[in-house]
C-alpha cells in the first residue's frame, strides 16, 4: 500500500500533471518563482494576461526542445544551452509582440526581454524537462505557465480593481472585438496607489497570506485526521490484543 | 554637459527610480537571501561587482558590435550569455584570488546570472539612449548608472534583513509568517520610496 | 579532446538553431513591427491633426534648435492644416521630448510630452500647464508658473521658445501681403460649414485697425484666398504658398477696386469658372449681411418673418471659453431687446456650457444686460458664461450704438 502511493507521487496522471501548477504546485503562491513580472505587469488583467500568454509560449517550447535534445548535452554546458534555448524563444516571442500587439509590447516593456531569467523557466528546464520525455514535459510547462498565469491574472484583477474600480479589456490585446471597461461601481474605493508599486506587493504579500492560510487550515486537517486514523488503528490494535488475551485467557481455561 | 550628470544618475537609479523597490527587478534574491544581514550584504556586494561589469560590457557589445551589424534584435540572447559568462569568469577568479571572498560570495555567483537586476539594468541603459551623450560619456553614464543601481540594491538589501531580522521574531499569525509579510513590508518601503520622487 | 569537441559542436549546432531561428522571425515581422513603430510615432500627430493625410506629411529636419523637425499637415484635400514642431530637450534629468501642434492661425493645438525619463511622477503634474497652452498664440504665448516639475518644464518651455522664433515666416501673411502691402496681422473670424469657400479672416494693419477682409477657398485641390477691404471692395485673388493659379487669377483683375456688390462676372476656362464660384458665393454673403465692427462681433444680418417684414437683427460673435473659442447667434428685435441665443460653435465641456447657455434666458427682452446680473446665473461656469457674456454685450452695445445713426 505504502509502495503504490509513493510511485503514484512519482508518476502522476497527465491530468494531474497539467492542474498541479494551478495551486498545489503554483509557481508564485508556492515556489515564489517569477516575482518580479509578477509585481511589475500586474497592474491591470489585460497586461497579466499577455505576460500570462508569452510564459506559456516560451515555458512550453523550451520545456518540448530541451526535453528532445537533453540526451545530446554535455553536463558541463547544460545550464548554458538552456539559457541559449529559452533566450531565442523569448526573442521570437518578443518580436511576434511587437509585430502583432504592440501596445501590449509598450506595456510590458523591459519585462519581455526578462521572461529570460524567469527562475519558473530556466527551473523547470533544469528540473523536469531535462529528466523526462517531450509530451510530458510538455503538459508539465502548459500546467505551470497557467498557473503562473492564473496566479498573475488574480494579482491583475485585485489591483485593477482597487485602483480603478472597472476592469478593461480590448486596450493592450488584439482581440477580434470592440474593447470596452467593465465597470463595477465602486467610485467610491478607487485606491490608485494599488496600480503602483506599493500595491503590487501589498497585494501579492496578501493573496499569499490568503493562500498559506487555506493550506494551513488543510494541513491541520489532515494532521488532525491523521491523528483519528492513528488513534483508532491504536484501539484496534489494543481491542485486538485484548480479545486475543481474552481468547488465550479463554482457552487456557 | 557637466559632472552633475553622473551624481543625479546615482541618485535617481538608487533612490528614484529603485531597482528592486520601483522597479521590481531583482525581487527574487531579495525575497531568498535577505533573512540575515551579512548574507545580504555580500550578495549585495557579488551583484554590483557583476553589474557594473555587465553594463560595461554590454553597452560596447551593443554598440560596437551589434548596431555596426545591424543585428539589434539578438540584444537579449547576446547579453544573457556575456552576463553568464561573466558570472562564471568572475567565480573562477575569485575562487583563484581568495579562497575566503569564494566561501562566503561563492554560493551568490551563480544565483546572479538570474538575477533580473542585471540583465533589466543592462537593457534599460540601452532603452535609455545614453549614446545621445556620445560614446564616451554614454559609456560613464551607463555604468554609473548602474552603480547607482547596485547602490539601490544594496541599500534595500541591508535595510530590509534588518526589518526582517525583527520580523522573525514578531508575534503574527501564522498564515502571514514569513514571505507574505516580507512582501506587505516591501510595499509600505515602496510607499516610503515613492516620496522621495522628487528629489532630483 | 574528444570529449571537447563534442562539447563544442553541440554548442555550435544549439547555437545556429537558434541564430536561425531567430534570423527567420526577424524577417518574418521587421516589416511589421517598422510599420508599427511608424504607426506610434505618427499617432502622436494624428491625435493633433484628426483631419491629416499621413501620406502628405512633409519632414522638414531643422539644425541648430531645440526643434528637430517641421512636420506641414496637408489634409486629403491639400488644405494646410497646421505645423507640428517636434522639439528635444536635455536636463540634468534626462531627455524630454516634446511634440508642439500649431494650426495655420499660428495658435496652439496641443503640447505632449512624447518620452522622458524625468521622474513620472513630476512629469504627470505637468499636463495641467500644458493644458493651459492651447490655443495660445504661439507668437505671444504666455506661460503658467510652475511648482514641483521645474526642471521638466523649463524643457517644454526652451522647446516652445524655439519653436516661436521657428513660426515667425508666415505663408499666409506673405500672401495678404501681395495684396495689401500693409497688412500686418490676422485674425481669424468664422469658419463656415459652407462647401464653397471655407474660413474668413480678418486682416489689420500695424495699428491694429481693420483693412480687409479674406475669404479661404480650395480650387483644384489648391488654397487661394478672395480680399477685399474694409469697404467690401475688391482687391484681388491669391493663392496660399503657391502662385499656381496666378494665371486663372489674371481673368479678374479687370474687377479690382469696384465694390464687390456691384460685379458681374464674365470669365471662361474651366479653372476660372470654379474661381468665379467662389466669387459669387463671397458676393452673396456680402451682400445679405454686413461686417461688424466690434472686437467679439463678426457680422450681422437682417432677419425677416414669413411675410418678409423686417422683425429684427442678428449678430454673430465670437470669444474665446474655456476651450477654445465659442460662436453665437444673437437675435436683438426692433425695440433693440435681446431674444434669443443660439449657439453655432462651441468646444466647452457641455454640462457648463450648457449651464451659462441658460443663465441668460432670464435676459431675454432686456435691452442690456449689467454683468453684475449674469455673473450670478453663471457662476461654476465662469470660462463659457464670461465668453457668451462678451458676445451678448457687444451685441447689443452695436446694435444700439447703430440704431443711434
Amino acid at each position: 500500500m505504502a509502495k503504490q502511493v509513493k510511485k503514484s507521487k512519482q508518476e502522476l496522471s497527465k491530468l494531474q500533471n497539467l492542474t498541479k501548477g494551478f495551486l498545489k504546485e503554483n509557481p508564485i503562491f508556492v515556489f515564489l518563482l517569477g516575482m518580479c513580472p509578477a509585481l511589475a505587469v500586474t497592474s491591470t488583467l489585460e497586461t497579466s494576461f499577455g505576460m500570462g500568454v508569452l510564459v506559456i509560449f516560451v515555458l512550453v517550447l523550451s520545456n518540448v526542445v530541451v526535453a528532445l535534445i537533453k540526451d545530446f548535452i554535455p553536463k558541463e554546458v547544460k545550464i548554458p544551452s538552456y539559457i541559449v534555448i529559452i533566450s531565442t524563444f523569448v526573442t521570437i516571442v518578443g518580436m511576434l509582440t511587437e509585430a502583432y500587439a504592440p501596445l501590449l509590447h509598450e506595456s510590458l516593456g523591459i519585462f519581455i526581454p526578462l521572461i529570460v531569467v524567469n527562475c519558473l523557466i530556466l527551473g523547470r528546464a533544469e528540473s523536469y524537462a531535462s529528466k523526462n520525455n517531450v509530451l510530458n514535459s510538455a503538459i508539465d510547462g502548459l500546467g505551470m505557465a497557467l498557473g503562473f498565469m492564473f496566479a498573475l491574472m488574480a494579482i491583475g484583477f485585485v489591483r485593477e480593481f482597487m485602483a480603478t474600480g472597472a476592469i478593461a479589456y480590448g486596450v493592450f490585446l488584439p482581440l477580434p472585438f470592440e474593447g470596452s471597461i467593465v465597470n463595477l461601481e465602486t467610485y467610491l474605493f478607487n485606491i490608485a496607489v494599488f496600480s503602483g508599486p506599493a500595491g503590487g506587493f501589498i497585494v501579492i504579500g496578501t493573496l499569499l497570506a490568503i493562500y498559506n492560510g487555506f493550506e494551513i487550515r488543510k494541513q491541520k486537517k489532515a494532521e488532525l485526521e491523521r491523528q483519528k486514523l492513528i488513534e483508532e488503528k491504536k484501539r484496534i490494535a489494543l481491542e485486538k490484543k485484548r480479545q486475543r488475551e481474552l481468547e488465550s485467557a479463554g482457552g487456557k481455561a | 554637459m557637466s559632472w552633475t550628470i553622473f551624481f543625479t544618475a546615482i541618485i535617481s537609479s538608487m533612490l528614484i527610480n529603485n531597482v528592486v523597490l520601483l522597479r521590481f527587478l531583482g525581487v527574487c534574491p531579495f525575497l531568498g537571501v535577505s533573512k540575515k544581514t551579512e548574507s545580504g550584504l555580500a550578495m549585495s556586494i557579488a551583484v554590483m561587482f557583476v553589474m557594473v561589469m555587465a553594463a560595461l560590457v554590454t553597452y560596447l557589445l551593443y554598440y560596437l558590435v551589434l548596431v555596426p551589424l545591424n543585428i539589434e534584435y539578438i540584444q537579449t540572447i547576446a547579453f544573457i550569455l556575456i552576463i553568464a559568462s561573466f558570472v562564471q569568469l568572475v567565480e573562477m577568479f575569485i575562487k583563484r584570488f581568495s579562497k575566503k571572498i569564494y566561501k562566503s560570495l561563492g554560493i551568490y555567483l551563480p544565483l546572479i546570472t538570474t538575477n533580473c537586476a542585471i540583465l533589466g539594468v543592462a537593457v534599460a541603459n540601452i532603452s535609455e539612449n545614453f549614446i545621445d551623450y556620445g560614446t564616451l560619456p554614454g559609456l560613464a553614464l551607463a555604468v554609473t548608472t548602474a552603480f547607482g543601481a547596485a547602490l539601490g540594491f544594496g541599500l534595500i538589501m541591508f535595510s530590509f534583513s534588518t526589518i526582517r531580522e525583527r520580523l522573525e521574531s514578531a508575534n503574527l499569525p501564522e498564515s502571514w509568517k514569513g514571505v507574505p509579510v516580507a512582501l506587505v513590508t516591501a510595499g509600505i518601503m515602496a510607499l516610503a520610496f515613492l516620496g522621495l520622487a522628487g528629489i532630483v | 579532446m574528444l570529449d571537447k569537441l563534442k562539447i563544442a559542436l553541440v554548442l555550435l549546432v544549439i547555437g545556429s538553431m537558434s541564430g536561425l531561428l531567430i534570423w527567420g522571425t526577424n524577417e518574418l515581422t521587421a516589416d511589421r513591427i517598422e510599420e508599427n513603430r511608424e504607426r506610434a510615432r505618427l499617432a502622436v500627430y494624428v491625435e493633433m491633426f484628426p483631419d491629416v493625410d499621413v501620406n502628405k506629411m512633409v519632414f522638414d529636419s531643422v539644425e541648430g534648435s531645440n526643434i528637430v523637425e517641421i512636420i506641414t499637415m496637408l489634409d486629403s484635400d491639400n488644405n494646410l492644416l497646421g505645423y507640428a514642431l517636434r522639439g528635444s530637450h536635455n536636463n540634468p534629468f534626462g531627455v524630454v521630448n516634446v511634440v508642439i501642434g500649431v494650426d495655420r492661425n499660428n495658435s496652439i493645438i496641443d503640447v505632449k510630452i512624447t518620452e522622458t525619463d524625468n521622474t513620472p511622477t513630476y512629469v504627470s503634474l505637468l499636463p495641467n500647464f500644458l493644458r493651459n497652452l492651447r490655443s495660445q498664440d504661439i507668437r505671444d504665448v504666455s506661460y503658467d508658473t510652475s511648482t514641483g516639475a521645474t526642471s521638466t518644464y523649463n524643457s517644454v518651455r526652451s522647446i516652445i521658445e524655439d519653436a516661436k522664433l521657428l513660426v515667425a515666416g508666415d505663408t499666409i501673411l506673405e500672401a495678404y501681403q501681395e495684396v495689401i502691402s500693409a497688412a500686418a496681422s490676422y485674425q481669424l473670424l468664422f469658419e463656415f460649414s459652407d462647401e464653397t469657400f471655407a474660413i474668413e479672416y480678418l486682416i489689420k494693419d500695424d495699428a491694429g485697425q481693420r483693412i480687409g477682409y479674406a475669404y479661404h477657398a480650395t480650387v483644384d485641390g489648391k488654397e487661394l484666398a478672395l480680399i477685399v477691404d474694409q469697404d467690401d471692395t475688391f482687391l484681388g485673388f491669391v493663392g496660399i504658398g503657391h502662385s499656381d493659379l496666378d494665371s486663372a487669377f489674371t481673368a479678374f483683375e479687370d474687377y479690382q477696386d469696384t465694390a464687390i456688390k456691384d460685379i458681374t462676372l464674365d470669365v471662361s476656362g474651366s479653372l476660372e469658372d470654379q474661381i468665379a464660384t467662389v466669387f459669387e458665393a463671397v458676393q452673396t454673403l456680402l451682400t445679405t449681411t454686413m461686417h461688424a465692427t466690434y472686437d467679439n462681433l463678426v457680422r450681422f444680418f437682417e432677419v425677416f418673418d414669413d411675410s418678409d417684414e423686417l422683425i429684427g437683427y442678428a449678430y454673430i460673435g465670437r470669444a474665446e471659453g474655456y476651450n477654445g473659442d465659442n460662436v453665437m447667434k444673437v437675435t436683438i428685435n426692433l425695440d433693440g431687446e435681446f431674444v434669443k441665443l443660439e449657439e453655432l460653435s462651441t468646444n466647452d465641456t457641455p454640462n457648463f456650457f450648457d449651464l451659462a447657455f441658460s443663465a441668460f434666458e432670464p435676459f431675454y427682452g432686456q435691452t442690456s444686460i449689467s454683468q453684475d446680473d449674469a455673473i450670478d446665473g453663471y457662476a461654476g461656469a465662469s470660462a463659457s458664461g464670461a465668453s457668451l457674456y462678451l458676445i451678448i454685450s457687444s451685441a447689443l452695445s452695436y446694435h444700439a450704438e447703430r440704431m443711434a445713426e
